[in-house]
């Protein structure tokens, strides 16, 4: 089973360390005043992937009920938010440059010389995928998406990640309600480097109904995310943004842009073996498909 | 044992089905901007400077060296800095070589009868031919064929033959593109 966690990891994963390797490296050059508006669209899309896929019935059995889900999530990067306005000192106009999902860095011009921002990695879509594994018992399931620790790259920095959360069917309290009702709470956590590490926070309201191979759902979510980002800037004294002249080590929170989401989706049960996709709007949408095995 | 190999197969397919059309994440852009200033002073009707640069000494450069695959020219300014009186009129020309004095000429920008003075800034446009020439010296660094060092000379003639002291502080300002892979 551990082999299986892990190639699936490694499968699905090679993108997110790309990325990894790219940001950790382009930090050093980002003033404070510029890291959030170039993060932002990656600590939503860290946010709606991990809250993405949680359930795909709001039907809690009675009885003990356990179940492995091989879930995979495409987060859909929309064009505004490939650039963001940066900061600029005075003496220099303000024009857009590219966020972490950009294309080209932006450059401005003043008195002190070119300032040059960070360049994105061009990103659509973000890949991810984990497999999740639910308890239930008495209306109320847990369910848990996680990895090992792994260390990675030379410096042997840690990346890990966990997601647990709890949902209670609530319309089992109640008689003739024509389809399945459930609140869920999820947390989350992503160790993505030394320099950046995500918590996510999500509410779900689900609705389901069962048909007799399928199911219909759809739900409410409000989700918080938000990353402590810690690097450290080299500090180049020639740097025309005075932000960029002198070494410094920057801590600060980062909040992600993801409010409210809808979801709609369906689910074909075929004895133990189900498969269910749905798509959640959002800041950033996610297209969510998953192969579950129910018992 | 058989379910753990079907579980392990419909993983793996189910993954990369998944990923098929997913971005590539490798690929990075960064811009190099860098400075040289130019400084002197003169009784008499011209003004000239030269100094070398060398790019690695430049922290971005110095970070990217490794991952760059493709490097081009983007773009160049003069800012004059400080003068002496507060307005002069003459011609502006910069020059940048290869590696120093001695090298292939990159470029030669001559401004013609401008006033210069605090904060007078002007974009040096290259021809076709001399961002090409630019382009292939900055590619033959990253093969490691060539030198990273640039000279460059400031030169501002037909001042005013009045005797009097005149100086001139201006700054070259470049900027490169560098690409590369992760």
């Amino acid at each position: 089973m551990k082999n299986i966690l892990i190639t699936t990891l490694i499968l699905t994963s090679s993108a997110m360390f790309s990325l990894r390797a790219g940001v950790d490296d382009v930090l050093s050059f980002v003033s404070e005043k510029n890291v959030e508006g170039y993060l932002k669209p990656f600590v939503t899309s860290l946010g709606v992937g991990l809250n993405s896929g949680m359930y795909h019935s709001a039907v809690v059995p009675e009885k003990l009920s356990y179940g492995l889900t091989f879930r995979s999530m495409l987060v859909l990067v929309p064009e505004d938010q490939k650039e963001f306005k940066p900061y600029t000192p005075e003496g220099y106009s303000s024009e857009s440059t590219a966020t972490v999902y950009g294309g080209d860095p932006g450059y401005v011009y003043g008195d002190q010389g070119y300032i040059s921002y960070p360049g994105g990695f061009n990103v659509d879509r973000i890949a991810l995928a984990f497999p999740q594994i639910n308890l239930g018992w008495k209306g109320t399931e847990f369910t848990a998406k996680f990895t090992p620790v792994l260390e990675i790259g030379e410096s042997k920095e840690e990346f890990y990640f966990y997601t647990f959360a709890l949902k209670h069917e609530i319309t089992r309290y109640f008689n003739n309600v024509p389809f399945n009702g459930a609140i869920q709470f999820g947390f989350g956590k992503i160790k993505f480097s030394d320099q950046l590490d995500f918590s996510n926070m999500a509410v779900n309201l689900i609705a389901s109904k069962d048909f007799k191979y399928s199911t219909l759902y759809g739900g409410l979510s409000y989700q918080k995310t938000e990353v402590e980002a810690n690097y450290s800037i080299v500090g180049d004294p020639e740097n025309a943004d005075p932000d960029l002249r002198l070494p410094k080590d920057v801590s600060l929170t980062i909040d992600g842009e993801n409010g409210f989401g809808i979801t709609a989706g369906a689910a074909l049960r075929l004895g133990f073996f189900v498969i269910n996709a749905d798509y959640t709007f959002n800041s950033q949408s996610v297209i969510t498909a998953g192969m579950s095995f129910e018992f | 044992m058989k379910m753990k190999k079907y579980l392990f197969l419909l993983t793996a397919i189910f993954s990369i089905m998944f990923m098929t059309g997913c971005d590539e994440l490798e690929d990075f852009t960064v811009n190099v901007p860098f400075a040289v200033a130019f400084t002197d002073s003169t009784n008499s009707t011209e003004t000239f400077d030269n100094e070398v640069y060398d790019l690695a000494d430049n922290s971005v450069y110095q970070e990217y060296q490794e991952k760059i695959e493709d490097f081009e020219f983007l773009e160049a300014r003069y800012n004059v800095k400080e003068t002496l009186p507060d307005t002069l009129t003459g011609t502006m020309t910069f020059t940048v070589n290869k590696n120093d004095s001695l090298g292939e000429e990159i470029f030669s920008q001559v401004f013609p009868n401008v006033k210069v003075y605090k904060d007078a800034t002007d974009m040096l446009v290259l021809t076709q031919a001399q961002i090409q020439m630019f382009n292939a010296y900055l590619l033959n660094m990253y093969a490691n064929a060539g030198t990273t060092k640039f000279y460059g000379e400031a030169v501002v003639s037909g001042l005013a033959d009045d005797g009097s002291l005149k100086k001139i502080v201006v700054e070259l300002h470049l900027l490169l593109k560098a690409k590369g892979k992760l």
